[in-house]
């Protein structure tokens, strides 16, 4: 058999190149084997594939493989081959063609580069996330552009301090009320809202002019215009002591620690205290009360005062007489009006308020049995309880009337000048003088006995006086004993508490005691800072004290108007 | 031997960050604040400067293992520190807020951070489990190779059905052209085959498409025919074809199992990397609210 094999392959634009070879020999042998006469590498191919040969029939082609060849689109396993047929093996193609002279067959020989790759073509499988086509790129950087615009951009165009000032607040555009680090103190919830208030200049600390907006003009009762001048505290803010955005809230911070620190060794701090004691900690080291006491004054001069250390040998000066373990008998006092059983409220009423007890006033709690009256035929007439001289004139005015008027004295002698008034005849003038002398004596000698023997003796102090014959000592009560403690009545009234738990009432028999409770008898229930155990109270300095204090000589008026000039 | 990035030089980084986390809860706990604990006491201003340093060199790992020349440290320590110190940053920025949140950009950054931290919590859990797992399911073959099994497998198999009646073909060319794996996140992550396959319905006239996961409608479509089969030649020909299929089940198993694996170890990233930048800017905007409103 004689064949003519053309290759042909294709370049690139098209052009077509061939090669011609010649094949003599029985049969043609297509495969992948190397001894193929057509040696195809594909590898669907097998070794030996195909065989044209001459038969009796024309040229035939036969396949060994169980895949067969393809020829003019059919699967076979044997085929004649005519001119016109195409024979597909793999990727190669075989066209048969008329044969030219002296040939027995031919055919063009083409390699299909593109169907080799599609037959080995892999499946595209989209395997991995980077061949899904995500990428981490674009997520970062919106994640940064979409937190940097919500947290930073917009809040600060709608923050005041920035020149756009945008009406965002409230609104579901994120505003500057993002940036706030925690709730207000319940008295600042109004400003909640308005963030300048306070903040007036950023990247400024809160300023003493903000904080003096509101609480030096109008509520000074809250921080009184004076302010401390400690070289300590010279450069301290309103705002270091006083934070916000805490929860809970140190708006009023109750922490010891601020007292403490100066007062822990106050003659260092300043000379002006240098008689300041010594004070930690309430439960450790907090010296003895002091009470503050009203000095008696004599005519309306200025209240005085005088702090007394609470010890043994403090005493009450106010003048008075008064024992209480007499008025407090359990088996009663004598009234007027029979035996009654006093007890501490009786005579000590609270303020509204609770805070206090109200003023002790004679006519109001003592008047009921000490009834200034002095004639025992007419116990409902009393004299006035005021000074010496109203005294003896309205006893000689009493007397002088009841002569005067006829008034039968029984206690008298009978007189020789007893008079019996006729009807319609007047007194003559030595008569009427008698009258008057014996209600002068009678009026004098009631007026000894009172001064000297009764009544008034019973709680005043009383000397012989060359004036008005006597002189009563000037009495001062105190209300207040401790002014600048926070000690509330009300708060201290329980179930187990009475008076007597504090003051040591029932027992006092001489009015010079002095029945404040000292350090002691609180320190049953207070503990210092922190509680003993589960029964104290845990107190801080401020439970009792108060920082801003008006009228201290540390603090100073006028400093504080230069601080408040300077921080604007 | 490979050395775990958990276990770096003895644990060096495990010891470095419980030191920190303990020192810093010890300061915590001796400090005695006026007030509740915050960040604005000068512990308050000290833990948030070291966590907002510790933030800063944690994304830095982002650029360090890009620098492949870079000599700053071996990359395995830094992995090794970026984890652990990492985790002590929870506690460093816990107690720098002294426990207290809110509905502001401060809760907001401390939120970010958590879910920065949470994902690469997830990411290490990853990494300790899935890359053994993953090298024996390849048994010493690249992914391409296993793709190249799988595209002769399927060539052999098409071939081998050129030789028997032509719905042996289609549907055997269907097996290859219709094979799904991957293809969208969701199945790329749950390992889902997704593939199809043409096979004759019911009465074995008109090819349907049908599901054909793991090669299950291909096989059993298969196993009917061996069994219906008379000719000698043809049952030869029907029981390779069922063994390169079962074989290109295997390859395609393997080839699922390993996308899938491979896909956990990045998608965590996708959450790890964009919270870090978002956990930047917050960090920006809580330092700048903080001392802007001082």
């Amino acid at each position: 058999m004689r064949a003519l094999i053309r290759f042909i392959s294709r370049g690139p634009g098209g052009v077509i190149e061939s090669r011609d070879r010649v094949f003599v020999g029985e049969a043609i042998t297509l495969g992948r084997a190397t001894d193929q006469v057509l040696n195809l590498k594909d590898r669907r191919v097998d070794l030996e594939h195909a065989r044209i040969f001459a038969a009796g029939k024309g040229i035939t082609i036969t396949s060994r493989s169980v895949s067969g060849v393809w020829v003019n689109g059919v699967v076979c396993r044997e085929a004649v081959l005519r001119p016109g047929d195409v024979l597909r093996i793999g990727a190669n193609t075989l066209r048969f063609i008329e044969p030219p002279e002296a040939f027995d067959l031919a055919f063009t020989f083409e390699l299909d580069p593109q169907a080799d790759a599609r037959a080995v073509q892999q499946p595209s499988l989209r395997l991995s996330v980077a061949e899904l086509g995500l990428s981490k790129r674009p997520w970062a950087w919106g994640a940064f552009i979409v937190v940097l615009a919500a947290a930073l951009l917009l809040p600060w165009l709608s923050s005041p301090q920035s020149s756009f000032a945008l009406p965002a607040r409230g609104s579901a555009i994120p505003s500057d009320l993002s940036w706030s680090t925690g709730p207000l103190h319940n008295a600042h919830a109004m400003l909640a809202a308005k963030c300048e208030t306070c903040h007036a200049q950023p990247f400024r600390r809160v300023r003493d002019a903000s904080c003096l907006e509101c609480h030096a003009a109008t509520l000074h009762r809250h921080v009184p215009l004076q302010h401390v001048m400690l070289p300590r505290l010279a450069s301290t803010r309103c705002a270091q002591c006083h934070t916000e955005h805490d929860d809970p809230s140190t708006l009023q911070s109750t922490d010891e620690r601020l007292c403490v620190a100066c007062h822990r060794d106050p003659g260092t701090v300043s000379a002006l205290a240098s008689d300041a004691v010594r004070v930690t900690d309430f439960g450790r080291d907090h010296p003895e009360f002091r009470v503050t006491l009203r000095l008696p004054a004599r005519d309306d001069a200025a209240a005085l005062f005088e702090r007394v250390r609470l010890d043994k040998t403090a005493k009450e000066r106010s003048g008075l007489k008064f024992p209480h373990s007499k008025h407090l008998d359990p088996k009663g006092v004598n009234t007027p009006s029979g035996r009654l059983v006093l007890e501490c409220g009786d005579c000590h009423v609270p303020q509204p308020g609770g805070r206090n007890m109200q003023p002790i006033r004679m006519e109001t709690h003592c008047q009921r049995c000490h009834a200034l009256s002095f004639d025992p035929r007419d116990p409902r007439r009393t004299v006035p309880h005021g000074p010496v001289e109203r005294v003896l004139t309205s006893l000689l005015e009493y007397y002088a009337a009841a002569y005067l008027a006829g008034y039968p004295d029984s206690t008298a002698p009978v007189p020789a000048e007893r008079l019996v008034r006729l009807p319609g005849k007047m007194l003559d003038d030595s008569q009427r003088e008698r009258l008057l002398q014996r209600a002068r004596d009678e009026a004098a000698r009631v007026a000894r006995d009172l001064f000297e023997r009764r009544v008034c003796q019973t709680c005043h102090q009383i000397e012989s006086d060359s004036g008005a014959g006597w002189r009563v000592e000037p009495v001062a009560l105190t209300t207040a004993y401790m002014p600048k403690a926070l000690f509330s009545h009300a708060s201290h009234s329980t179930e187990m508490t009475n008076c007597t738990s504090c003051h040591d009432a029932l027992t006092s028999q001489r009015s010079e005691d002095l029945l404040m409770p000292r350090i002691e008898t609180c320190r049953a229930c207070h503990a210092g800072a922190r509680a003993a155990d589960s029964a104290s109270v845990a107190s801080t300095c401020t439970v009792c004290h108060q920082f801003h204090v008006t009228s201290n000589p540390l603090w100073n008026a006028a400093e504080l108007q230069l601080r408040i000039s300077a921080s604007r | 031997m490979q050395e775990s990035f958990l276990l770096y030089r003895r644990n060096r980084y495990l010891w470095a960050s419980l030191a920190l986390s303990a020192a810093a809860i010890m300061a915590y706990a001796w400090h005695e604040p006026d007030g509740p604990a915050n960040g604005g006491t000068w512990l308050g201003y000290t833990l948030g400067g070291v966590a907002a340093a510790l933030i800063l060199w944690l994304t830095a790992l982002g650029i360090r293992k890009r620098r492949y020349g870079s000599t700053l440290g071996r990359l395995q320590g830094w992995v090794s520190a970026h984890v652990y110190l990492g985790l002590s940053l929870l506690v460093i920025t816990t107690l720098h807020c002294g426990f207290q949140f809110g509905w502001n950009v401060h809760t907001a950054a401390y939120a970010l951070m958590c879910v920065v931290i949470a994902s690469g919590i997830v990411g290490v859990v990853l990494y300790i489990r899935y890359p053994r797992q993953l090298s024996s399911i390849r048994s010493g073959l690249t992914r391409e190779q296993l793709q190249q099994q799988l595209a002769e497998l399927d060539a052999q198999s098409v071939r081998l059905a050129a030789a028997l009646p032509t719905e042996f073909v289609e549907v055997l060319r269907s097996n290859r052209d219709r094979v799904r794996l991957g293809d969208g996140l969701w199945a790329l992550l749950a390992g889902r085959d997704r593939s199809q396959a043409l096979v004759p319905a019911g009465d074995g006239s008109v090819l349907t498409v049908v599901p054909n996961p793991r090669q299950t409608a291909v096989m059993e479509f298969l196993s009917d025919r061996l069994s219906r089969s008379t000719r000698g030649d043809q049952t030869r020909v029907i029981s390779e074809l069922l063994a390169l299929v079962t074989a290109r089940g295997a390859v395609l198993d393997r080839l699922r199992r390993h996308s899938q694996m491979k896909a956990w170890l990045d998608v965590w990233l996708f959450v790890h990397v964009p919270a870090t930048l978002a956990l930047l800017a917050a960090l920006i905007a809580h330092v700048f609210a903080v001392f802007v409103y001082w």
